[in-house]
């Protein structure tokens, strides 16, 4: 009874391993991208893909299909590469497991998911006023539903913007390793 | 920028920079002795985030040095400045 506890625990302490690791290796990639200069522009241009995405399901069903998915399926690609960009260069606070962070990265990681948790509300509200809205009208659940979509979607990149927006230039000297003269 | 909103009346100052050069301890080496990301200590130098008193106390037990000796309300004199004027010189 006591072996498969401790045996989930150590296999779970393995994965948090494996994800450290994985985190220390993003730490190290785009080196000359780790300004707020940057990561500002990439968020702005995951904000701008959040607004191509509603905009797409503003006129599904009311515009040719193929405006739809041409605008759909390109904004889900530049929103997506920003997206993971942005991931990389904004680190483990912004993904990882909470185990794996200290106390200052605990903040902003508290920080950004309560402003993007109330953002999702609000965006919620707006689905739920918009699916009443075009309830009556033709293909109404279908049109609610890929707003909903949008909306939520756009909700769920809260954080990474926040943090994209927020986190100031990387100082060099935090990834120096020498020094030591003993 | 902190997540955390610091106090501008009670602010922490630190000695942290200036005890690292003494020992020759680049900011990765302190950060892994008290077990933080690097840039952790980065900002608790600039001033950006204020430790928990448990951390105080591992960068302490580092330096083997009392709280007050590296943290403290008041901004610091210079550590050469404090050493002569004690020493009389």
């Amino acid at each position: 009874m006591t072996e498969k506890p401790s045996r989930l625990a150590a296999y779970w302490e393995r994965q948090l391993d494996k994800l450290d690791e994985l985190e220390r290796r993003r730490a190290a990639k785009l080196p000359s991208w780790r300004t707020r200069r940057r990561r500002r522009r990439l968020a702005l241009l995951l904000g701008a893909a959040d607004l191509g995405l509603v905009a797409a399901a503003a006129i599904f069903k009311t515009a040719p299909a193929w405006t739809f998915f041409v605008l759909w399926f390109a904004v889900f690609a530049v929103g997506g590469v920003a997206f993971g960009l942005l991931r990389i260069l904004t680190g483990r606070m912004n993904g990882g497991f909470s185990r794996l962070l200290d106390e200052r990265e605990r903040e902003w990681r508290h920080r950004i998911t309560f402003v993007g948790y109330q953002v999702l509300i609000f965006l919620m509200i707006v689905a739920m006023f918009y699916a009443m809205a075009v309830a009556d009208r033709p293909e109404g659940g279908w049109r609610a539903a890929m707003m909903l979509s949008a909306l939520l979607v756009t909700g769920t990149t809260i954080p990474s913007i926040v943090l994209g927006w927020a986190l100031p230039d990387d100082d060099p000297e935090d990834f120096e390793e020498g020094m030591d003269h003993d | 920028m902190s997540p955390v909103r610091r106090g501008k009346e009670l602010p922490i100052y630190n000695r942290l920079a200036v005890l690292r050069a003494e020992r020759g301890m680049s900011r990765a080496a302190l950060a892994n002795a008290v077990e933080v990301n690097p840039q952790t200590i980065g900002a608790l130098e600039r001033g950006d985030h204020y430790p928990s008193l448990d951390l105080a106390f591992r960068i302490c037990a580092v330096f083997d040095l009392p709280v007050e000796a590296v943290f403290s309300r008041e901004p610091f004199t210079p550590l050469s400045t404090q050493v002569y004027r004690e020493g009389g010189a």
